[in-house]
């Protein structure tokens, strides 16, 4: 939990500006995972889950070298296995880290209704502040990406913080201080994008991988972790990466056009009665005897 | 107990019994608490509303279960009532003379019945409102459990959910408007049961000359 | 580094058991015959042991599949099947089969399977996969199996019922490389059944 509140750039659920919003000059952090040297060794998850001292939760044999189906609550970071064929014939198994992305618009902040539940900081990094919960799941609806989580015994929500304790101390993430292969990469968004955009090049000048390129979506303006990708035309592959993710138009809506009709209709509709009744009156006003006076 | 449009001895007529009183003014209370709660989570300028209220976990928590009160008392009443409230060839003319109603020239307006055409109106408001609230609001109340297959249902539920509150909150401005304000006396029915015999012929002529007419004729 | 500095043409007597020159030798147990001396397919001095339970199989006793053994990322030998978190990365035993082998056979991913040997059985879920690809030999298809080696009789899933505590090694040959000792687990013949 950040303890300066100038570092906090977006809160859920706020009425109000934001006392942090455009008062520091920082970069954002990303984190770069370079899905083409991952060897799907597992160091990260089990970095994370030891970093956060997370409990753990039984898993069963589903033919698949890949740990779970989904991040759970008490597992942030999951290795997505895809055993691809191309059309060629030849295979390629493809490995991809997948945790909270830490978009720059989120959609669980959009759609969080509880105030500071959901909180962004200035450097990027988005955290769920726990005790601030509702445990409403409105999160849950708003990510395009599948990642908050939640837990039935606390009512909470919990994700990837991209280890925002130790970046606030100037340490790189649990995960990619574990990675053996180095393909995990760790910085600023800036730095980390031209790190991408070079092994890219590097995979379709060298390599044979032609659409190879940097997945950081413009759809959530941008992501706190991008990705290289041997195919960039396909992020499907790689254990339903959407192609295009936005928040929900659902959500969209709902936060922006309905919530604007909704307010004025209610205050509208108030105002009006309070006019109607000043300009007609009830229906019938009760009679009072006279008393005395002859009119 | 009294029995429906039972004349009683003061000038006065039996409106509702027991039961649907306490069916309406469970399903009332229980609504103002959803509409506070609900505010509360509509916009972070009324989120305060869930603080004094208990906290926002415990706004979250209950508000599906009163929810749950509000459906049971609605269907309720829709089981004791809907077949009080189809339109008929009058209703039809009660609408195009609204202008009149507004601007309280209710002379100009077709007879009433038991309700008029703008209460059964209100009725199915209410009532297709609630079902749509109890359907969405049973998808938001567990949305972890939704799995991401059927994400739609969630995205549905998100929006169909505040779009059925606003129709319910416009219900619910006017419905007290009409009894509390508009059509004085109108509160009686529902507070001890009865209304006098003028308001009954004021506001509903046609119920009024079935209950001075044939009082013996059971209630349809 | 040899110790004259430059490389041997041949290797000097005594150096290894079975000089002087190089050669290629199938293991033990081998679905094919082999192609430079067919009339001494295997190593005539690897140590092989003399109890009861070292036999072999051939094609002809059925064992038509060929098995080897291997190790996980996940795991390390027979001690984290012990350990929680290893124990979540990976919980159960498992047999890489491919998908043509897999719809030969009418094998689904998580069906439990009986791989034998002429030694003795192991038990566990299929995984049927892609990266394993049925190879033409002679002509002919034969299909490889992989099994990783770490679990056992004893562990976090064992002691919950969740295996059938076969160790895979129960399969391997004691068959020893006569200068290096390491056993051929790597490479045996194997038959497969669904249970």
């Amino acid at each position: 939990m950040s303890q300066a509140t100038l570092r906090v750039q977006k809160i859920s659920g706020h009425a109000g500006s934001i006392p942090g919003e455009d008062t520091q000059r920082q970069y954002t952090v990303a984190k770069l995972v370079d899905t083409t040297t991952c060897i799907g060794c597992k160091a990260c998850e089990v970095a994370c889950v030891e970093w956060n001292d997370m409990p753990f939760s039984p898993t069963t044999f589903d033919n698949t070298y890949q740990t779970m189906p989904e991040t759970r609550w008490n597992y942030w970071n999951l290795i997505l296995f895809n055993e691809h064929e191309k059309e060629d014939g030849s295979l390629m198994w493809l490995m991809r880290k997948n945790q909270c992305m830490h978009c720059a618009e989120p959609g669980c902040l959009a759609a969080c209704p509880a105030d500071g539940a959901i909180i962004q900081y200035t450097n990027g990094i988005v955290d769920f502040q726990q005790d601030k919960c509702i445990g409403c799941g409105y999160c849950i609806s708003g990510c395009p990406f599948n990642i908050p989580k939640f837990n039935k015994e606390t009512k909470r929500v919990y994700k990837c913080t991209l280890c925002t304790d130790r970046v606030s101390e100037g340490l790189e993430p649990a995960c990619i201080k574990a990675c053996p292969t180095g393909c995990l990469h760790f910085g600023s968004k800036e730095d980390m994008l031209v790190l991408a955009n070079q092994r890219a090049k590097q995979l379709k000048d060298n390599y044979n991988f032609p659409n190879a390129g940097v997945y950081d979506p413009q759809g959530v303006g941008g992501t706190g972790v991008i990705y290289v990708l041997h195919d960039a035309t396909q992020p499907e592959l790689y254990g339903g990466l959407p192609s295009n993710p936005q928040i929900p138009l659902m959500v969209k809506l709902w936060k922006g056009p309905l919530k604007w009709l909704g307010n004025l209709a209610m205050v509208g509709g108030l105002i009006g009665l309070a006019v109607h009744y000043l300009r007609f009156g009830p229906k019938e006003r009760v009679e009072t005897p006279h008393e005395g006076v002859q009119p | 107990m009294s029995h429906a449009d039972e004349i009683l001895p003061n000038g006065r007529v039996v409106r509702y019994d027991f039961g649907e009183r306490l069916t309406h003014w469970t399903a009332a209370l229980s609504y103002i608490y959803l509409l506070l709660t609900g505010l509360a989570f509509w916009s972070p300028w009324c989120f305060w509303i869930a603080a004094v209220l208990g906290g926002g976990q415990t706004s979250r928590t209950l508000h599906p279960w009163i929810g749950l009160i509000f459906s049971v008392s609605v269907i309720n009443m829709f089981s004791k009532w809907s077949h009080q409230m189809h339109n008929t060839e009058a209703d039809k003319q009660w609408w195009r003379s609204l202008k009149h109603y507004i601007q309280n020239e209710d002379e100009k307006m077709p007879p009433a019945g038991r309700y008029n055409a703008g209460q059964k109106a209100l009725f199915w408001s209410f009532f297709y409102g609630a079902i749509i609230l109890l359907l969405t609001g049973l998808v938001l109340w567990f949305p972890e459990e939704i799995p991401w297959s059927f994400r739609w249902l969630r995205y549905v539920a998100v929006f169909l959910h505040p779009v059925a509150a606003l129709a319910t909150i416009a219900n619910f401005l006017i419905h007290i408007y009409m009894s509390v304000f508009a059509e004085r006396g109108a509160i009686d029915s529902m507070v001890q049961g009865d209304v006098t015999l003028h308001f009954a012929k004021r506001y509903h002529p046609e119920w009024y000359k079935e209950i001075v007419g044939g009082s013996s004729a059971p209630r349809k | 580094m040899n110790a004259e500095g430059v490389g041997r043409l041949f290797a000097p007597l005594g150096a290894f058991a079975d000089g002087p020159f190089p050669t290629f030798y199938e293991p033990v147990e081998s679905p094919v015959d082999n192609l430079i001396h067919p009339k001494q397919t295997n190593n005539p001095i690897a140590k092989k042991f003399k109890s009861a339970a070292d036999k072999y199989g051939s094609p002809k006793d059925g064992f038509d599949i060929v098995c080897t053994t291997y190790r996980l990322t996940e795991h390390y030998h027979y001690w984290t099947k012990n350990n929680p978190m290893n124990v979540q990365l990976v919980p159960e035993p498992f047999v890489e089969i491919s998908e043509e082998m897999a719809r030969e056979r009418g094998i689904q991913g998580g069906d439990r399977v009986k791989v034998e040997s002429a030694r003795g059985f192991y038990i566990a879920k299929a995984m049927v996969t892609k990266r394993i690809k049925p190879m033409q030999i002679n002509g002919k298809t034969t299909y490889q199996i992989g099994i990783p080696i770490h679990w056992g009789y004893r562990g976090i899933a064992e002691d919950e019922g969740k295996t059938a505590k076969t160790p895979a090694n129960m399969l391997s040959p004691s068959v020893i490389d006569p200068n290096a000792y390491t056993p051929e687990y790597k490479g045996f013949l194997v038959k497969v059944t669904k249970v």
